[in-house]
């Protein structure tokens, strides 16, 4: 199967996938106890001003009728709008988005950046000083709370140093370019250990191969044997190991937007939770599956680009 | 009352993460490297421009004053609404702010405001009493919000454009305090032809500053207002407010000047950020105060004895140093001290434990009983508070058991009245004690059940309702002293802590101070260069 | 060309040192091809592997020289080593499918060499890739060119495979069982390719495998390892016809042959040693039929004969007279 019509097939099945996960978050937030009326009146308001907004809101109406009406929106594009903003949730989603998607694509790219150099040198060497350091530090980094290594990050090269703002996003391109760095930083030392050990593991086995020997017997620069042959078939296990974590990537997105002050998607996911905002927290789970998909679409496409035994399909 | 107990809210949560403490260590280890602070010499006169930064741990909801819940949407949208009234410095009583003097009828019942002369709308409109009128019948009619505190008005007239006449359904002292609320606060006449909506993305008031954007979910910026009536106010050029939610970055943020004001440092951090230079670290008094809730709808809690046992077995005062690092002060009465006709000698149930055992003996329950506590989950301090008082009630014998939900349903279980125990703040939103007597102590006439715990004292009740209508203070002192002593006796709740306003900023702000209902006036701030 | 001294290595495992190798001398004259039979664990790769300098990490050599045009090639540093793989010593591996590189063009691999070694440009070493191709006769190479291993036969592989190895056109050939993993049929072709190019450019060639009929086709010369030693040593035809060894003649027994269909085959007895501890003696004798109470100790030479052959075995004598199923002891 060609990889255009790859994408197709995969954007298909995105149809039952965002049903499914529609019903599925309809259902649990209609179930966990609390209304987004008296979230937002507080708890002592009168119970017929409770009533009155949620009769204004259409959160009197049966669950089933509910669901219908959520449904037929979606059918329209509508994903409906938000209680506590009084605006429609794709717009609120959208203004979002971008902080998101910088922190998500800045941090791959930092986690790739940190864990190709580590993997090789500790494969190189197994069982050296070097290669023992590269895995146990990164070990100390991941039992450390993303929160906790942003902090630090921010003490020590934002506020000290001023080299970097202390959170926010900016207001253009380099501003954001800016900003970005010390979270992305964070998430990827967070989940670089995961894809150094897993990338290390794999070069080590790769290293026995006999390709290895064949490139070796041809006299080329160790250098050339690693990064041509050793480092391409690796990295198929790295591509998926890190496919495999994006899902706790973006769960990890949340809690750094939030010591970064990044008006992202995660922060907004977890404040319309908080206050019961029912439409956008459907709409982020909505788009949340999206981005998993797509995510994992394009980690498979990469695979069959560095794999050409990879059948995609 | 202002929305004070939310989980992701600021004011009521001194304590909310547990990182704070170590965080702050290292603050202090950041300020030995940094040597001592030199406080700057204060220069006397206020310096007009500069740009003021100012970070809140929750975004700005809507910028629509009946529709505002919430302290940090309030404040800042007291910046673009004035009031007729406006709460006094020291919290107790009212100010004329855009009514410069007002009457009242001998039979009490119809008061005339003269409005202020020369005050304009930032469009550069003149302010007339039909926008007055317009403004507050809103609120009136607003289904929800804080409309339940006009419900005494029966009518508004105008008269002439500056003069506004509001006649109450009977006598009704606070009056004036009522229309110091943000939710009372004056925009133009049918929003200048305007649908609300759209007004409200691009509002009109007479306040200091004018929205320049409001970037929801990030930052939201006013400037000043060229047609503001203070002469020479506004100092500042402009005000941001950013929504900065983890407190430690926001304290870094102050730190290394990337804002000027930090609306809520935690308490673990207030003494390690003294210490650092270049910053103020200021406690305003508040209105805000903390309890432990019983619910009368259970039978071992509409037992007397029971509630005050447990009101004598709650050790405030070491809860304080516990959860608030002292900051907080210890409370007898129901009110807060910032409060008119607050009685400092209302007699206490402190922490005894004799006292709590001999109680309960002779309750329906003298060997104890088992109970369940109601607290917010995304709160550590209302952790810490349900640790301790499980930990205390057990010596009288009562098993705590901690019922830890999400905000969505402590509010729906709070109203629901499906609790045994309670952990609850409140802060009066206006500068008279009515609307926390009425709320708390009128089950019906509050419309909360008395704060959801169903406490009825019928001679309370009566007492609340004399107090509206005394017009003569020393009455209306007598008759407050007289409440907080019963209440004191019934125990309803147990009286926890009266909690201060905490604010860290640069040391080149000059100016800032918090009422005690929690606003602030940025007008009267400015920067030293 | 090549000549190498009482070679011995050592390979740690966990249960202790295998001695893989173990004291073998051999002789290669320039465009010679040399047969290596033996069964598997007799140390043949190892052998190989050191000729290259390329023994797995846990491998070392203990003793001997590795004389390769006038260089003790474990005396010189580890970049004259690499200095003469590829360019003048080439390799060709057992299993062609794992030899080669999935992810990696196998023109690519094929021109890697003249790119990297010879300092030919991405064209050049790409039409020298091209030549090659067409030269060990693989048809369509520009689409070849262009194709992942898993896209080609196993003899196609094997071409490949050849190619890479001949792609700096290296004086000596080490050949590891390339055709062990192919039908009879490729097989052929392969063994005639290697013997077309031994031919054609005087390339001098170690051929390692346990398939004596291959030995018996490609190479002049057969040298028999068993447990780490070279056993037997000679003109392929006289040590096939005559063996000298008995472990020769059981392995020359144990070979199918059309022309004794409906004779069974005689298996060797027992099983090779253990290499942690290799039996004292002549390392043969535990399944040894004509094992006498002096083969129990001492060292066991390969002594030369005047008609270019050699032996270990001091009861070389008694071999045709001694059945092979029984043992002496």
């Amino acid at each position: 199967m060609d990889r255009l019509s790859y994408v197709g097939k995969r954007l298909l099945h995105l149809i039952p996938i965002l049903l499914g996960i529609s019903i599925l978050v309809f259902l649990l937030i209609h179930l966990i106890p609390g209304d987004p009326a008296r979230v937002l009146l507080g708890p002592h308001a009168p119970a017929k001003v409770v009533a009155a907004q949620d009769k204004a809101w259409g959160l009197d109406l049966p669950l089933p009728v509910q669901f219908v009406n959520f449904l037929g929106g979606l059918l329209h594009g509508n994903l409906g709008t938000s209680l506590t903003y009084q605006e429609p949730a794709v717009t609120l989603m959208a203004s979002r988005l971008a902080a998101t998607l910088w922190l998500l694509i800045s941090a791959s790219i930092l986690t790739v950046v940190i864990t190709l150099p580590l993997a090789v040198a500790a494969a190189m060497r197994p069982n050296s000083w070097i290669d023992h350091a590269i895995r146990l530090i990164p070990l100390v980094g991941l039992g450390m709370p993303a929160f906790w290594v942003g902090i630090i990050l921010l003490l020590v090269l934002a506020e000290s140093t001023g080299w970097f703002p202390v959170g926010g996003f900016g207001t253009d391109f380099l501003s954001h370019l800016h900003a970005i760095v010390l979270p992305a930083l964070t998430v990827a030392l967070g989940i670089a250990p995961i894809t150094v050990r897993s990338l290390r593991a794999a070069m080590l086995e790769v290293l026995q191969a006999d390709f290895v020997t064949t490139a070796r017997a041809k006299g080329l620069a160790e250098r050339r044997v690693i990064l041509a042959h050793v480092l391409r078939n690796a990295i198929i296990p790295a591509i998926t190991v890190f496919g495999l974590n994006i899902g706790w990537l973006v769960g990890n997105t949340l809690v750094v937007e939030k010591v970064f002050a990044l008006p992202g998607i995660g922060a907004l996911m977890l404040d319309s939770i908080l206050s019961s905002d029912f439409p956008v927290v459907q709409a982020i789970a909505l788009v949340f599956a999206v981005l998993v998909v797509v995510v994992s679409t394009s980690t498979d496409i990469l695979r069959s680009l560095v794999d050409p035994r990879v059948k995609l399909g | 009352m202002t929305q004070l107990n939310r989980g992701t809210r600021g004011r009521a949560l001194p304590f909310r993460s547990l990182t704070a403490i170590a965080f702050a260590f290292m603050v202090v280890l950041a300020a030995c490297g940094s040597g001592a602070s030199s406080p700057t010499a204060t220069p006397s006169k206020p310096q007009r421009g500069g740009d003021l930064v100012f970070a809140h741990a929750i975004d700005i909801k809507t910028l629509d004053p009946v529709q505002a819940v919430e302290t940090e949407t309030i404040y800042p949208l007291d910046m673009i609404f004035e009031t007729l009234t406006e709460t006094s410095t020291n919290g107790q009583s009212v100010v004329p702010w855009l009514a410069s003097s007002w009457d009242l009828s001998t039979d009490q019942l119809t008061w005339t405001f003269h409005l202020r002369a020369g005050v304009q709308f930032s469009d550069g409109t003149p302010l007339t009493s039909a926008d007055v009128k317009f403004s507050i019948d809103r609120n009136r009619n607003f289904n929800g919000g804080f409309s339940f505190l006009d419900s005494a008005i029966k009518d508004i007239t105008t008269p002439d454009p500056e003069t506004v006449v509001i006649t109450t359904k009977y006598p009704w002292k606070p009056l004036l305090a009522d229309l110091a609320l943000w939710a009372n606060g004056i925009y133009p006449n049918n929003f200048e032809g305007k649908t609300a909506a759209a007004f409200f993305n691009d509002p009109v008031g007479t306040g200091p500053f004018v929205l320049d954007f409001w970037n929801k979910g990030v930052s939201t910026k006013m400037t000043r207002n060229p047609h503001y009536w203070q002469p020479g106010k506004p100092y500042l050029n402009s005000v941001t407010w950013t929504f900065v939610p983890d407190d430690n970055t926001r304290i870094l943020q102050l730190k290394g000047g990337q804002i000027q004001l930090d609306s809520f440092p935690p308490f673990a951090t207030l003494n390690s950020l003294k210490a650092s230079s270049g910053i103020t670290v200021q406690t305003f008094p508040s209105n805000l105060v903390s309890y432990v809730l019983m619910n009368e709808h259970m039978a071992q809690f509409k037992d007397v004895h029971v509630r005050r046992a447990i009101a004598y077995a709650i050790d405030d005062a070491a809860m304080n140093k516990a959860a608030l690092y002292g900051y907080g002060k210890t409370n007898c009465s129901y009110m807060a001290p910032t409060l008119s006709y607050y009685d400092p000698q209302t007699p206490c149930l402190t922490y005894n434990l004799s006292m709590a055992k001999q109680e309960l003996a002779m309750s329906a329950y003298p060997n104890g009983f088992s109970t369940s506590m109601l607290i917010g989950s995304t709160d550590v301090y209302q952790e810490a508070v349900g640790t301790i008082v499980q930990q205390e009630l057990k010596a009288i014998n009562i098993n705590v058991t901690l019922d830890k939900v999400d905000p969505g349903q402590l509010y729906s279980t709070l109203a629901e009245e499906k609790y045994g125990l309670a952990y609850e703040a409140w802060a009066s939103d206006i500068p008279d004690p009515d609307e926390q007597a009425s709320f708390m102590l009128d089950p019906v006439g509050g419309g909360a059940d008395s704060y959801s715990t169903g406490f009825n004292d019928s001679q309370v009740v009566q007492w609340v309702h004399q107090t509206e209508k005394a017009f003569v203070e020393s009455q209306r002192a007598s008759l407050y002293t007289q409440i907080q002593v019963q209440v004191a006796q019934d125990a309803p709740w147990a009286v926890l802590q009266f909690v201060p306003y905490q604010y860290a900023f640069s040391n080149n702000v000059h100016g800032f101070f918090a009422y005690p209902t929690g606003n602030y006036h940025l007008q009267d701030v400015w920067l030293s260069q | 060309m090549l000549e190498i001294r009482s070679l011995s290595v050592h390979i740690r495992s966990r249960r202790g040192v295998v001695h893989a190798v173990d004291d073998v001398s051999l002789t290669l004259l320039e465009g010679e091809a040399l047969g290596i039979a033996g069964e598997s664990g007799s140390g043949k790769t190892t052998l190989l592997r050191a000729v290259l300098g390329l023994l797995p990490r846990s491998a070392h050599v203990v003793h001997g020289e590795i004389i390769f045009e006038g260089v003790d090639l474990l005396a010189v540093s580890a970049k004259q080593a690499r200095e003469v793989r590829g360019k003048r010593i080439g390799m060709v591996f057992q299993d062609p499918m794992t030899a080669l590189n999935p992810v990696m063009p196998v023109g690519d691999q094929v021109s890697e060499g003249p790119r990297y070694r010879l300092g030919q440009s991405a064209d050049e070493s790409r039409r020298t890739a091209m030549k090659l191709l067409t030269e060990i006769g693989i048809p369509d190479p520009a689409r070849r060119y262009r194709a992942y291993a898993h896209q080609l036969s196993g003899g196609m592989r094997q071409r490949i495979d050849i190619a890479i190895a001949l792609s700096c056109r290296p004086h000596l050939l080490l050949c590891d069982e390339p055709t062990t993993a192919l039908d009879v049929t490729i097989q052929d072709q392969i063994l005639r390719l290697l013997k077309r190019l031994s031919a054609e450019s005087g390339l001098g060639m170690l051929y390692v495998t346990h398939d004596l009929a291959v030995i018996a086709q490609t190479c002049p010369t057969v040298a028999v390892m068993y447990a780490g030693q070279v056993v037997e040593r000679g003109p392929v035809a006289e040590v096939f016809s005559r063996p000298r060894h008995p472990y020769t003649r059981g392995l020359l027994a144990s070979v199918p042959d059309v022309h004794r269909i409906g004779s069974a085959l005689e298996p060797i007895q027992g099983t090779p040693p253990d290499l942690h501890s290799p039996p004292s003696g002549c390392r043969f004798h535990p399944r040894c039929p004509l094992a006498q109470v002096d083969c129990l100790d001492g060292d066991f030479p390969l002594l030369s004969t005047a008609d270019d052959r050699a032996t270990a075995c001091i009861h070389s004598e008694r071999m045709a007279t001694t059945p092979l199923l029984s043992t002496g002891l």
